[in-house]
């Protein structure tokens, strides 16, 4: 599980360099393996993982080997809408670490402060920046977003109940 | 850096975005959870998030572990190098032992080893039974495969 997930992480922080992702992901896991009984803790265990991939990715240049079609079929097999792709890559290398790591794997702020390497404070700071440039490539490159939220979306579903628990509190309001 | 106005702080988009951005666990407040619901604005932005977490990692399965199999495909080459080299050197000894037994150069195992160092030139009988020519029968012979034998004392 460790492997596949550290993989996925792998390609969608290279946005779909197959070539890259499997060096790298290669390289740290037989390293994983020999301090597992260090890291016991699963989520400290994957960070710390993440952590290794990413400092092997920096010290990497874009593999040229794969097109555009390629990298697109590669991350469209994880499940990432195509709109999603240009907007990825229009971030940086850390960039899109922290939004993969807090928004795909759900990872929590200390442990995307481990796979980046900072402190909690610049960690917020990377990530509030990176989620925001994350979002107005998005809106640029995403005409044809669906104007209404996902259905069954995470967000949209805590929207949702809030938004029917306020309304539920004004249409009691006016009885009680 | 300037301060945001008065207008954009009740702006409920901006604020809602904010929420957004912080990704804080914490609901929004009702107000913009209730604008939000309705904003197509807002909820675009809830499905640039929403298709994130919509993403499977697992998907990707496990890294073809491409340097380790070259690696051990080196290792296997060499291996195969080394064994196939041996074998070679065992095959051309045992070839040219053949050879040179088949030659008369060795003598066989059963014999003396005298004989086999000698290769039949210093046997003390073939000496003793010797014609009256096979001083220089022996000369010949023993001129032809192998340095010529000193006499033992």
């Amino acid at each position: 599980m460790h492997g596949a997930r550290l993989h996925g992480f792998a390609l969608l922080v290279t946005v779909g360099d197959r070539s890259r992702a499997a060096a790298a992901a290669s390289a740290v896991l037989p390293g994983g393996t020999a301090r597992a009984a260090q890291l016991r803790h699963p989520e400290r265990a994957a960070a710390w993982l993440r952590a290794r991939l990413l400092q092997a990715l920096r010290h990497t240049s874009e593999s040229r080997r794969h097109s555009w079609a390629e990298r697109r079929t590669v991350l469209l097999e994880l499940g990432m809408p195509e709109a999603m792709m240009a907007a990825l890559e229009g971030l940086t290398l850390e960039d899109r670490a922290a939004v993969v790591a807090a928004s795909v794997e759900r990872f929590s702020i200390i442990d995307v402060a481990t796979i980046l390497g900072r402190d909690l404070l610049a960690t917020r700071r990377i990530l509030q920046a990176a989620r925001r440039r994350y979002l107005a490539a998005s809106t640029f490159w995403m005409g044809d977003l669906p104007a209404k939220a996902l259905p069954g979306g995470e967000i949209a579903a805590r929207i949702e109940q809030a938004a029917a628990r306020a309304m539920g509190a004004r249409t009691a309001e006016p009885g009680a | 850096m300037t301060r945001p106005s008065a207008a954009d702080r009740d702006d409920p988009h901006r604020r809602f975005a904010a929420w957004l951005l912080a990704g804080t666990d914490d609901d929004p407040p009702r107000d913009l959870a209730v604008h939000a619901s309705v904003c197509r604005e807002c909820q675009r932005e809830i499905a640039a998030f929403d298709m994130l977490t919509a993403i499977d990692t697992v998907r990707a399965g496990m890294p073809p572990p491409r340097e380790l199999a070259a690696r051990r495909r080196r290792g296997a080459t060499e291996r195969v190098a080394v064994a196939v080299s041996g074998a070679a050197a065992v095959v051309a000894i045992g070839v040219g032992g053949w050879r040179l037994a088949e030659a008369g150069g060795l003598g066989t195992a059963s014999e003396p080893p005298t004989q086999a160092v000698l290769g039949h030139t210093g046997h003390p009988e073939t000496t003793a039974a010797a014609s009256p020519s096979a001083g220089t029968g022996a000369t010949t012979e023993g001129s032809a495969d192998s340095p010529s034998p000193s006499p033992s004392p």
